[in-house]
């Protein structure tokens, strides 16, 4: 077997670097990155900087810049990318699970996961449940039992829906069988302030913005299998009893559109880990409070598959 | 008056450099269309990246400054604001501009935009704490009142036809109902991919007010003499300070209700212009005159516009919340060097956020310097012949459309929606309105149906909107605001009549 | 009304009408609940627009703006071809080229050297400050 998996991956670059003699240079020129949302925003500043040391010789070999194409909530940029975007390598798009997974279960998108090739994933951004400060409620426990006392009274806010943090209310909607109201904000940064502002009970938001926000609010739990390191303190959904796994961690990384060379995606899968682990970069994700979790290519593909199938049989009643 | 301690910071050449250039590089960008605030800060940020926090900040907020006062440039020079803060200035500062006071209208914009801009970055230095909580009472519904009463201005701005005026800024709700429905999530009169996105407020700006120019100087370009020059215009800067500070209502008027504009929550800063324009309107002696070329008009509109840069910080630095679309690109430039907002900002980097303020302050004075100084070339630009000027705007706001989202649709709605408005202005219709519309369709509906949900949850919707001090000043001033529309509508007939 | 019927109130009334059957019989009532409420706003407005006593429709010369809207419009349609830099300097020196005062166009080669040349700076000027200088990307295509 062995033997012809050899024979086989030798005559595939030897069919490949007589078809495509220009790939055997690449990368040639610099190399963009399509963010599926505005600039400024958190993905659109990791991107920057997970990508800082690309340049380096033994990384990828070449700079890369960000194109940002935001608009529907990111589907303007993936739909362009899975239908538009050049499938030389010369441009790689961010993802964001689970968003981009949800929409395009609930959306009539132009990509999924089968037209998209990850590539690596350099961040994971947990949703935590947060209230404001001066809340009366200390624990999830607490929080569960005035929503059982009131029902649709608990408003919780999120980025919209279809994000992950809409994923985690749904979770924890399910699994605690309270009867609890979302609200879906504009974005982020508005979701909250609405729990700063005291205007909703509670709300699902990142874990690095609520880190940073934490004299404004309580953090009651996060939405992960194990707590993190920059909240020691704070339990997981499943410690406080109520059964929520990892499905709506913000995954952010890099993939490529269906159709892009083997070569240049192995190229790719065998660099960008060592990049997004590279001394200053990390040094870089610390200091700016951005999670990192650093995957290869085959476990963001693990994870892609997992969360589809999930995501499906979560969504079904919402379309 | 622990800022006065860190202008040591500022006053390196470095930084000086820094200001400087990042003043003067604003005000050209802000003056060509397309380049609003918001992109200029946001094209900046990635620069900032290997640069010291501090020196990141300067320049960016030397960016923020002077974009804001350039955008006012292209307004009064070729009527296309740079950004949707500048189309009050565009009514009379481009009726100036045609009566040959191009120059005079130019210094009162950036006297103006200097005092308040100072006004505001002192609301900043010395009410942060007790503006920072009443930013917080900002919800939902405190937005949407906000947004209505900025809707009730609508029917007021363009005095020729109250039905056309109306008409034009339902045309602006409409728009902006394209695209996803703000809480659920669905599309909306997506009739081709293209309206995916919806209409963007500045892709709507600009083709509102850029493609209508253009086919303008194309239509009357053999019928039309060159463009009069009278001797007026060369008002000494003398004259013009004395000019704007004889104007104290319009200028106080100008930046309160920009500061409190810019403390508002969202995207609350873009009407400030067009607010102060509003009531300095109702209750100017001058009244008549708006609209035709009034000095007061301007200093309003840019007093009030460079005002909210200040105060627009306030929950920004102290909250993490921008008062500004602006302010929120801002607030990915801070974090980007690992400056977190929060109430401990001031004690926790005391020297990065007291020198970014300190620094501000100078920039609002090179503004007033470098902006002084380019009016007096403001008349090469308007030497250009009208076929150069032209396809001057258009390729300009072609560029400035596409790099707003990268994407071509943008392109495409920019030309339509511009064109019809060229045809829609042959009918009497008008281009500010629908900026309007556009500007306040997504806040209010947003705010509706975020309120809606949130006070049925809470037992009643109704009464959620209606109760609170905030809320039961902004539906008096609402009811006010319409009640004097219908009664100077009246009153203006009568004397016509 | 009027004596006679303004073009511009046809067209606004059919366009009210299009919104209104868009967002009543297209749309369901929870997500197109503001849509409606505009829409009907406007087309009461639109009634009242018929009784309006307003100045006639300004007259428009198709004939000089006619030919300005065709080479803009396929400037748009081919930036995504060409690229904006090329595109560009096309549109530029053809729209100068076609709107000349008759005064201008004694010496033709002189105006027709003139305008290449501005066309030309004008693009490089605009490469340099946003691509070079501001590295803002531009709609590509072969340039």
């Amino acid at each position: 077997m062995k033997i012809i998996n050899v024979t086989k991956v030798a005559l595939l670059a030897l069919a490949s670097m007589m078809l495509l003699p220009v790939q055997a240079d690449y990368p040639e020129k610099p190399i963009g990155v399509m963010v599926a949302y505005g600039p400024g925003g958190a993905t659109d500043f990791q991107a920057r900087i997970a990508t800082l040391a690309s340049g380096n010789a033994d990384l990828i070999g070449q700079p890369i810049y960000i194109l940002n194409k935001p608009g529907a909530g990111g589907r303007t940029g993936w739909n362009w990318f899975a239908s538009e975007a050049s499938k030389d390598g010369y441009m790689l798009g961010s993802y964001n699970v689970p968003h981009f997974i949800a929409q395009s279960i609930v959306f009539d998108t132009k990509y999924n996961i089968n037209n998209l090739e990850p590539i690596g994933n350099w961040g994971a951004d947990p949703a935590v449940l947060i209230v404001g400060k001066d809340s009366p409620f200390n624990t999830v426990g607490e929080l569960l039992a005035h929503a059982e006392a009131n029902p649709g009274a608990v408003t919780i806010s999120g980025a919209g829906k279809f994000v992950g943090h809409h994923i985690a209310f749904l979770q924890f909607a399910k699994a605690s069988g309270a009867n609890l109201t979302y609200i879906p904000a504009s974005g982020g940064v508005d979701a909250l302030r609405m729990v700063k502002a005291g205007e909703t009970v509670a709300g699902f938001n990142n874990l690095s913005d609520s880190a940073r926000s934490a004299a404004d609010l309580k953090i009651l739990a996060v939405a992960d299998l194990a707590r993190h390191e920059y909240l020691p303190d704070v339990p997981t959904l499943m410690e406080s009893g109520v059964d929520v796994d990892d499905s709506s961690v913000n995954f952010r990384g890099l993939m490529v559109p269906s159709g892009t060379p083997q070569d240049v995606i192995d190229y790719l899968a065998s660099r960008t880990p060592a990049m997004f682990n590279e001394g200053k970069t990390q040094g870089k994700m610390k200091s700016t409070n951005s999670p990192s979790r650093v995957m290869s290519r085959d476990e963001v593909i693990a994870m892609w598959n997992e969360r589809q199938a999930y995501l499906t049989e979560l969504l079904a009643g919402l379309k | 008056m622990e800022f006065l301690n860190y202008f040591d910071n500022v006053f390196t050449i470095y930084h000086i450099a820094l200001l400087v250039g990042g003043t003067f590089a604003g005000i050209i960008l802000g003056a060509l269309p397309g380049l609003s605030p918001t992109m200029s800060v946001a094209l900046l940020i990635p620069f900032t990246f290997h640069m010291k926090p501090e020196s990141g900040l300067i320049l960016l907020g030397a960016m923020y400054t002077a974009t804001v006062a350039g955008g006012a440039i292209s307004a009064i020079l070729v009527n296309v604001p740079g950004a949707p803060a500048n189309i009050a200035t565009a009514l009379d500062g481009h009726k100036m501009a045609q009566d040959g006071k191009a120059k005079n209208a130019l210094h009162y914009c950036f006297i103006s935009s200097f005092v308040g801009g100072i006004f505001g970055v002192f609301i900043l230095i010395f009410f942060t704490p007790p503006l920072a909580a009443l930013s917080l009472k900002f919800m939902s519904t405190e937005m949407f009142w906000v947004a209505i009463l900025g809707i009730t201005i609508i029917a007021t701005l363009d005095s020729k036809s109250v039905i056309k005026g109306l008409l034009s800024g339902l045309f602006g709700l409409m728009l902006a109902t394209i695209g996803e429905h703000p809480t659920n999530a669905v599309e909306r009169f997506v009739f081709t991919d293209h309206l995916e996105s919806g209409v963007h407020i500045v892709v709507g700006l600009i083709g509102l007010f850029a493609m209508p120019q253009v086919w303008n100087l194309l239509e009357n370009f053999y019928a039309k003499k060159n463009r009069v020059f009278s001797a007026t215009g060369d008002a000494t800067l003398t004259q013009s300070f004395k000019l704007v500070f004889s104007k104290l209502k319009a200028l106080s008027i100008g930046s309160i209700i920009g500061s409190v504009i810019g403390i508002i929550p969202g995207a609350g800063g873009q009407i400030a212009g067009i607010v102060a324009y509003d009531q300095s309107k109702k209750v100017s002696t001058n009244r008549e005159n708006y609209g035709k070329g009034e000095p007061e008009a301007i200093i309003a509109a840019e007093s009030a516009n460079n005002s909210m840069v200040g105060p627009s910080l306030i929950p920004l630095l102290t909250l993490s919340i921008p008062g500004s679309p602006t302010a929120a690109v801002l607030l990915g430039g801070l974090l980007i060097h690992g400056i977190f907002p929060g109430h401990d900002i001031f004690t926790k980097n005391p020297e990065v956020i007291w020198t970014f303020i300190d620094s501000l302050i100078i920039a609002q004075i090179l503004m007033l310097i470098i902006g002084l100084f380019l009016s007096r070339h403001s008349k090469w630009i308007m030497k250009v012949p009208d076929n150069y000027m032209a396809v001057g705007i258009l390729l300009l706001a072609v560029f400035g459309t596409y790099s707003i989202q990268n994407n071509y649709s943008d392109v495409l709605i920019m030309f339509i929606l511009g064109t019809l408005m060229y045809f829609g202005s042959k009918a009497g219709f008008s281009p500010v309105p629908v900026v309007l519309g556009l500007i306040l369709g997504t806040m209010t509906e947003e705010k509706f149906l975020l309120g809606n949900l949130i006070g049925n949850a809470k037992g009643s919707s109704f009464q959620h909107f209606t109760s609170g001090t905030i809320n039961i000043v902004l539906i008096s001033l609402c009811i006010a605001s319409i009640v004097y529309g219908v009664y100077s509508s009246r009153k203006s007939k009568k004397i016509k009549a | 009304m009027n004596s006679q019927i303004k073009l511009s109130t046809v067209i606004v009334t059919l366009f009210g009408a299009f919104l209104v059957y868009s967002s009543f019989i297209l749309g369901d009532s929870e997500n197109y609940l503001f849509p409606r409420l505009i829409s009907a706003t406007i087309a009461i407005l639109t009634i009242m627009l018929w009784f309006e006593k307003g100045e006639a429709d300004k007259s428009t010369n198709f004939k000089d703006l006619l030919p300005g809207i065709a080479i803009a419009s396929a400037f748009i349609l081919l930036l995504k071809i060409l690229g904006f830099y090329l595109a560009s300097m096309i549109v530029f020196f053809t729209l100068v080229m076609y709107y000349t005062k008759p005064m201008e166009s004694k010496d033709f080669w002189r105006v027709l050297l003139i305008k290449l040349g501005v066309a030309f700076v004008f693009t490089f000027a605009l490469y340099g400050l946003f691509t070079l200088l501001l590295k803002v990307h531009t709609p590509e295509g072969l340039f």
